[in-house]
């Protein structure tokens, strides 16, 4: 089991990711824009956090680097996941920050294997 | 002029001859006595003075100018009469009909058998054609500058050995130069090329000098106003008998050009990127659907086959708008080529159905490189192989590593590609001659070549035509990438 935690302004990809890690018996906790996701970092600190950088208002490079600067990302792994198509698009706060990224429309089992790869990397 | 004897012998011409050259004489020749009046005439006088015979004696030149040619006449017979020759005099001729005719005319002293002077020789020719033919190229030129300024041209010739170069008026527009600020030359040019386009330039001119023709090219531009612009500019050698003489070039501002294809560009991109979230929504949710109620796959499953469908149209699209832009980048790193591959075929969908493929990779194997870019490399060449392969006969995909990369093949059994082809096949908007219009966009292979060139690699075709082609491509391993620990 895996404590993830979703960021995504879209309300469906939320309740999309959430289903379907759910159903892999990990939990889910999901956030809408940086600072309600800095919030729920700062209650607990998931393993793994899929971040959409395009966010309404605060960016996601923007969270990032203030995880990083606050040491809050130490023991994080962090997926982007964007509709962008070209990483570097994301600016070189973006991809270098991540650990993993999952291009939009991703499948359930990329998404799965996104998470589960990432875990398994924290543990070993 | 010799005196005129009757002895051929003493080197002189004979009065006949004498008659019969000036009568034949495409220019006019006319004798007139000390009054001015014409007594000898040839045939081209009366051409140039437009009068029949009868008409001729004793008319006068005077009667047949106007305005500052009979100033300069008058003036012109006064040196005449002191014994003096006037040369090349430029005068407009009114002939009998009202028609005015340029003539170039000299007068020279005649003289009468005592030898004092008795009237002139006159001799005028016709200049109208010369006129006209001068007129007609001032108002060629006249028309290339219009053309060059409203077409936004410009054209120029390089002398190899002079190492000089002329720019037409257009070249100076599109450099916003004033041509007394500029003396024009390659390295002129190529201080208006912006800096990080300057080496291509350079190495076009080059190549044109050497005698070969460089591929037209888009480059920048810092006008001498300091402003930023795109010229489209094209180079050919140009020779003459002893070989390459120089270059011949005309360049095209193309900067309206580049801002409407980078608004497009944008355009696109970001429609695509706005329709990717609600189709993985869409995909996401109908996958879950098909988890829980297999029941509803009558329903389901078209939803999925059609938003893939779309999510591969919407893919075309960035792929055609960033091959446009020259704007495909990529971010390689070291993944498995097994799942990119799986994630091609499932993204092509209905595409492969019924299809037979034959899929031999190598277990485990790491390539260097961007996922994204890969998928669209896949997807092109395999989308190819099943477009213009049979449908009973397998595509075959191979992976393997050796000599520090990774080959990858994907083999059609179709018509195959002339060898003439192999690197054409490779340019965007390519199709192979004779082939019924092949659907699609024609940017797919030269997406492909762009993509494995970014990535270090090298792609090519081999093929017999009637047996099929086989497209390869490497990816070359790189070092370590320290971004992705």
């Amino acid at each position: 089991m895996t404590d993830v935690l979703v960021v995504d302004d879209s309300d469906d990809i939320r309740v999309l990711t959430r289903r379907m890690l759910e159903r892999r018996g990990h939990s889910v906790r999901a956030a809408a824009d940086a600072e309600e996701a800095l919030d729920m970092l700062l209650a607990a600190p998931p393993q793994v956090m899929l971040l959409d950088l395009q966010l309404p208002g605060r960016s996601g490079s923007d969270l990032l680097d203030e995880l990083r600067e606050r040491g809050l990302l130490d023991d994080v792994r962090v997926v982007l996941f964007s509709a962008q198509v070209n990483p570097k698009a994301l600016g070189r706060g973006g991809l270098a920050a991540a650990d993993g990224y999952l291009s939009k429309p991703f499948t359930q089992e990329q998404l799965i294997a996104s998470v589960e790869d990432g875990s398994r990397e924290k543990r070993s | 002029m010799r005196t005129v004897s009757g002895d051929p012998r003493e080197g002189l011409v004979p009065v006949a001859d004498l008659t019969a050259v000036i009568e034949s004489s495409s220019d006019a020749i006319l004798r007139q006595d000390a009054t001015g009046a014409v007594v000898v005439w040839n045939r081209a006088a009366q051409r140039l003075l437009g009068r029949p015979a009868e008409a001729m004696r004793g008319t006068t030149l005077s009667a047949a100018l106007a305005g500052p040619a009979a100033a300069i006449w008058a003036e012109a017979l006064e040196h005449v009469r002191a014994g003096a020759r006037r040369e090349g005099l430029r005068l407009d001729i009114r002939q009998r009909g009202g028609l005015v005719v340029p003539a170039s005319v000299t007068v020279s002293p005649a003289h009468a058998p005592d030898g004092r002077t008795d009237g002139a020789w006159v001799v005028a020719r016709d200049l109208s054609e010369q006129v006209l033919a001068q007129r007609t190229l001032a108002e060629s030129e006249q028309r290339v500058h219009q053309s060059e300024l409203l077409a936004g041209t410009g054209s120029f010739v390089v002398d190899r050995d002079a190492g000089a170069m002329q720019w037409s008026a257009g070249m100076y527009a599109i450099a916003r130069l004033d041509p007394l600020d500029v003396e024009p030359s390659v390295d002129a040019y190529l201080d208006l090329v912006h800096p990080d386009d300057r080496a291509g330039v350079a190495a076009a001119f080059a190549t044109a000098l050497a005698g070969d023709a460089p591929p037209d090219r888009d480059h920048r531009l810092v006008r001498a106003d300091g402003s930023p612009g795109w010229v489209f500019l094209a180079l050919a050698p140009s020779r003459g008998p002893a070989g390459v003489r120089g270059v011949t070039g005309v360049c095209q501002d193309v900067t309206e050009r580049k801002a409407v294809e980078a608004a497009k560009e944008d355009f696109l991109s970001t429609v695509s990127h706005e329709l990717r979230t609600p189709l993985t929504a869409v995909l996401g949710f109908a996958s879950l659907l098909h988890a829980d109620a297999p029941d509803l796959d009558e329903f389901v499953d078209p939803i999925v086959r059609n938003a893939r469908h779309m999510h591969e149209m919407v893919e075309r699209l960035l792929d055609y708008s960033r091959l446009e832009a020259g704007r495909v980048t990529v971010e390689p790193r070291e993944i498995e080529f097994g799942p990119v591959l799986d994630a091609s075929l499932e993204r092509m969908g209905a595409a492969l159905e019924g299809r037979k493929l034959d899929v031999a990779v190598e277990p485990g194997l790491l390539v260097r490189a961007d996922p994204d870019a890969l998928e669209r490399i896949l997807v092109n060449l395999v989308g190819n192989a099943l477009k213009y392969g049979p449908p009973e006969a397998a595509v075959a995909v191979q992976a393997r590593r050796g000599g520090g990369a990774a080959t990858v093949s994907v083999a059609d059994r179709g018509p195959g590609i002339a060898a003439e082809h192999h690197t054409a096949v490779f340019e965007r908007y390519f199709r192979v001659p004779g082939r019924a219009v092949a659907t699609g966009t024609g940017v797919g292979l030269a997406i492909v070549r762009q993509y494995v060139e970014l990535h270090g690699g090298h792609a090519w075709v081999e093929s017999i035509p009637g047996d099929g082609a086989t497209f390869f491509f490497t990816l070359p391993d790189g070092p370590a990438d320290g971004e992705h620990p």
